[in-house]
């Protein structure tokens, strides 16, 4: 498989009063093409963050990347200029959001919004771009689309909001579909919808697909590859199987036992004790140290490194320091 | 949208009666018999009661009020007491003057305000930003009359490139009528383009934060179309508000603009009325301008609906 995304040792930085505050330091990660890859980790890790970086997206200001490559199809992401950039998003690399009612412009029908994509990246007319607008609306599940076409987002239900979002993202067949927690604002049953529709999606159209999501549930259904992040780093990486088989990093573990709390629905918050430490507030050495049941003292020493747990599977824990 | 409308023109009808109900009682809420006031002070009391009863001042309260609603809904809105012509034919001469004036600032609010406040909200925090803000804040804080004055003083008097005042009718010269109307409604436009320019940046600023922007971004829509299509909608909407606030408020500082510049139009009517206690003129003028302002509100809320379809469908 040829690689289609590799970051390396990304950081992103944002200024705020507290002056410069460091939110992503140093992630790494590939994808290759047609794969699908999961970003999991408690809110506030900075998968959001990474992603938007791919997009070129990072708000600025106060944002700022600060260090790193991104090279998309072996071009350097970083280097571009906004236009190149622009012809870039939407056209090879698309993105959905977390929420489909703010996500979606109120005051433009959905037909405009999925149209409007293929006028601008593959030149159509309007009418044909109306067409190719409904057969797609048609294709993410939307039942009778040339009515919906011309509908407003607050005419339709959040599940259905998510399907055009969808459509316009896949609108120009990109080889990436970045995925930022789709569905955690929908109902538990059109979760279980809107994956289904990305999983069939994802094999109809061969796209690679980086599915952020603080959920290891949803991971364990969809998913190839597991990146875990935590605290703007990346502590754990590798198979799905082999990630869930053998959890390697203390933070991973924790968040699978949270799994069946997740399941039966109880609550969405991995029940790890403690929180994330914010961004500026990351403590010297293993930033999961102070939440840790496995802490020693050598893990305030200097921040661990990605150690191989076994082909392709790589965790930041000195336990697994050769 | 037909159906909207039927309802905003319903929900407008207690405000007219309201309206037409505070003109009315313009005379009886001005302290002081009208009569005796618009007799002089030299008048006898058989000259003030000739007055009192020519104007039905003498009547029950009731029945006054039933027949002056009698006669304006026949558009018949008594005679003017200083001028020699009934008040509906003073109001008709001097519409066409006052219309232009508020026509014109009003483009200029429009066509300076909106642009200036989005192009500071997108550089906002830099000097492009702070020149904007700090002339806005000028423009609001200059009254309209010194404006108006000092304009004179430069266009008129030094540099002698246009009329200190009079009016020009649009029929007899449009070069003539433009350059007549020119420094008026500037000085009345320069409040509101502050006013709007300020509000256009925070909504733009505010709109520019959305998740929705940042979708238009992600769809790879080139800059202009993200701020041109997707952000200024949404940020015409509020300022749509603003705008039909601004035309209500040119009609009413055209009394002072007017005035200054020696135009014949309503807001000096009014002014000339008032001080000569001209009621039959006031309780017209006050009507017909509220009347107007109510339909401007109706159109605006038209406009809105046009733009924000959430307010089409009720929400
Ligand atoms: N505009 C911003 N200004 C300042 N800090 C920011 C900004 N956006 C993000 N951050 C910081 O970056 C960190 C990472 O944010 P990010 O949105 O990537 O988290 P996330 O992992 O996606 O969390 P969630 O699950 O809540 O979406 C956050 O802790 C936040 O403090
Ligand atoms: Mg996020």
């Amino acid at each position: 498989m040829t690689r289609l995304i590799e970051i390396e040792d990304l950081a992103v930085s944002f200024r705020t009063d507290r002056g410069e505050v460091e939110a992503l330091s140093g992630v790494s990660l590939h994808l290759d093409e047609g794969e699908v890859l999961g970003v999991v980790g408690e809110s506030g890790c900075g998968k959001s963050l990474t992603a938007l970086a791919i997009m070129g997206l990072v708000p600025s200001p106060p944002g700022r990347i600060t260090r790193g490559r991104i090279a998309f199809a072996g071009r350097d992401l970083l280097g571009l200029d906004e236009a190149a950039m622009t012809r870039i998003r939407g056209e090879q690399i698309a993105m959905i959001f977390q929420e489909p009612m703010s996500a979606l412009n109120p005051v433009f029908t959905v037909g405009e919004q999925v149209a409007e994509v293929l006028r601008v990246h593959e030149g159509l007319g309007r009418t044909a771009a109306r067409e190719r607008a409904a057969q797609l609306l048609a294709r993410v599940g939307i039942p009778d689309p040339a009515r919906r076409l011309g509908q407003y987002p607050h005419e339709l239900s959040g599940g259905l909001r998510q399907r055009v979002m969808i459509a316009a993202a896949l609108a120009c067949r990109p080889k990436l579909l970045i995925a930022d927690e789709p569905t955690t604002a929908l109902d538990v049953t059109i979760q279980a919808q809107i994956l289904a529709l990305l999983a069939d999606l994802q094999r109809e159209f061969g796209m690679a697909t980086m599915l952020i999501t603080h959920d290891l549930g949803v991971v364990a259904q969809v998913v190839t590859r597991v990146v875990v992040m935590y605290a703007g780093k990346v502590v754990e990486e590798g198979p799905v199987e082999a990630v869930f088989e053998r959890p390697s990093h203390p933070y991973t573990a924790a968040l699978m036992r949270s799994i069946p709390a997740l399941a039966e629905g109880v609550s969405r918050l991995p029940a790890i004790p403690g929180t994330v430490p914010a961004p500026g507030a990351w403590p010297r050495g293993c930033r999961f140290a102070p939440r840790c049941t496995h802490a020693v003292p050598e893990c305030g020493a200097g921040v661990p490194p990605l150690y191989p747990v076994a082909p392709g599977h790589h965790a930041a824990c000195i336990r697994h320091a050769a | 949208m037909v159906r909207f409308a039927a309802t905003r023109l319903v929900a407008a009808l207690p405000v007219l009666l309201l309206v037409s109900l505070v003109s009315f009682s313009v005379m009886h809420l001005i302290p002081g018999d009208p009569a005796s006031v618009i007799a002089g002070p030299a008048a006898t009391n058989q000259e003030i009661d000739a007055i009192r009863q020519q104007l039905g001042l003498d009547r029950p309260f009731l029945e006054q009020m039933l027949a002056w609603y009698g006669h304006v809904l026949q558009g018949d809105f008594g005679r003017s007491i200083l001028l020699n012509t009934t008040v509906w034919q003073a109001i008709v001469d001097r519409v066409p003057v006052t219309f232009s004036l508020s026509v014109l600032a009003l483009i200029m609010t429009i066509v300076v305000g909106v642009p200036a406040g989005v192009i500071a909200a997108l550089r906002a925090n830099t000097a492009v930003d702070a020149a904007v803000t700090g002339m806005a804040l000028l423009g609001v804080s200059v009254p309209s009359f010194w404006l108006a004055l000092m304009l004179i003083v430069l266009f008129s008097v030094i540099l002698e490139w246009l009329p200190t005042g009079g009016y020009v009718p649009f029929a007899e010269s449009p070069v003539d009528w433009f350059r007549s109307l020119l420094m008026p409604s500037l000085s009345l436009a320069l409040l509101q383009i502050g006013l709007l320019a300020r509000i256009t940046r925070a909504t733009m600023l505010e709109v520019l934060r959305q998740d929705y922007v940042r979708t238009a971004r992600a769809k790879g829509l080139p800059r202009v179309m993200v701020i041109g299509k997707h952000a200024l909608k949404n940020v015409m909407v509020p300022v749509i508000t603003v705008i039909g606030i601004s035309f209500g408020l040119l009609l009413s500082g055209s009394i002072v603009i007017e005035t200054v510049y020696s135009l014949p139009g309503i807001g000096r009517l009014l002014a000339t009325s008032i001080f000569g206690r001209d009621y039959p003129v006031i309780q017209g003028t006050l009507l017909l301008t509220a009347t107007m302002l109510v339909l401007l509100n109706l159109v605006v809320d038209l406009l809105y609906a046009a733009i924000d379809p959430r307010v089409r469908y009720g929400r």
